[in-house]
């Protein structure tokens, strides 16, 4: 059995997916940390949204990571194309999936089996964030019914839960004119 | 005075429920959340709430639709609805909703991106607290 023993499952709220996101990262060296700062520049006069960010540094370099929907991808396309150094140092990881668990009511147990789940079924996790009420994973798109699976193998979900997928989006658009 | 009083938040997203509930409770409500129309639903059926906040668009049963069954129905029609909204354009008044020529009875609505303290105000005034 690799699932948790029904006595040691903890219960969770629900279960949510967010399709269609990729994931960006730059990395930079220490001493010559300049294209980051740029790059959100033009996220933020771009208008585009950034679901998570994160930043490592190391003694040579610094990496970021920030993950956006993939419908802005062809935005970021155009930028890197028009910056050499950019197109050097920018990598981007499309395909990609949120799976978010809620509430997680500050419990660190919770994460720490969730992380279990997903190691057992070998589903990778390339990001992670925590929200007031959830915990969120960052994998590939076409995995996120496997987490979803590991996660009901491994904790209580309300019966009559709702579905994973989120099925309303409204997003700000600018009218022409 | 606030403590006998039972609100349920109904939204899809956890965060927003989180961030209201704990306003809420701050106001010493008891809270009960729900993700989406049909949890929402079972929730009230098992306790009644004195006043629901809910979210417009939401899977599997939107808020519209609750808001529409809630005030047909004998045994829940007293429960105050606060709909939250981030069409705001589209009510026009206080007493009904319109969406799509389709017209939604509640009580009161509050628009999104929501301003916690404008809920309480409203949650307040709707319960005869102000």
């Amino acid at each position: 059995m690799t699932g948790i023993q029904t006595e040691e499952k903890l219960s969770i709220g629900g279960i949510k997916f967010t399709e269609n996101i990729a994931l960006l990262s730059i990395t930079e060296p220490i001493d010559k940390a300049d294209t980051a700062p740029l790059f959100f520049r033009f996220l933020s006069e771009n208008e585009i949204n950034i679901f998570m960010l994160s930043r490592v540094m190391d003694e040579q370099a610094i990496r970021t990571d920030c993950s956006i929907s993939e419908d802005d991808l062809d935005n970021i396309y155009k930028l890197i194309f028009s910056s050499p150094e950019l197109k050097e140092r920018l990598k981007v990881l499309h395909g990609l999936g949120a799976i978010s668990i809620y509430p997680h009511k500050t419990r660190m147990k919770l994460l720490g089996k969730i992380l279990f789940a997903f190691g057992n079924r070998k589903i990778p996790v390339y990001n992670m964030t925590s929200s007031i009420s959830s915990f969120t994973f960052l994998t590939d798109c076409n995995r996120l019914n496997k987490a979803a699976e590991a996660l009901e193998e491994n904790f209580r979900l309300p019966e009559n839960h709702a579905p994973f997928q989120k099925l309303f989006c409204i997003k700000h658009v600018h009218k022409q004119g | 005075m606030s403590d006998d009083k039972l609100i349920l938040v109904v939204d899809d997203d956890p965060d927003l429920v989180e961030s209201v509930s704990l306003k809420l409770e701050s106001e010493n409500f008891k809270v009960q959340k729900a993700y989406d129309g049909v949890e929402a639903w079972e929730k009230i059926k098992a306790e009644k709430p004195d006043l629901v906040v809910l979210d417009v668009m939401m899977p599997r049963k939107n808020g519209y639709e609750l808001c529409d069954e809630l005030k047909a129905d004998d045994n829940y029609k007293d429960i105050t609805v606060i709909l939250l909204t981030a069409v705001a354009d589209a009510v026009t008044s206080t007493s009904y909703t319109h969406m799509d020529g389709k017209t939604t009875m509640a009580d009161d609505f509050v628009p999104k991106p929501i301003d916690l303290d404008n809920l309480m105000e409203i949650v307040k005034e709707n319960l005869n607290f102000s």
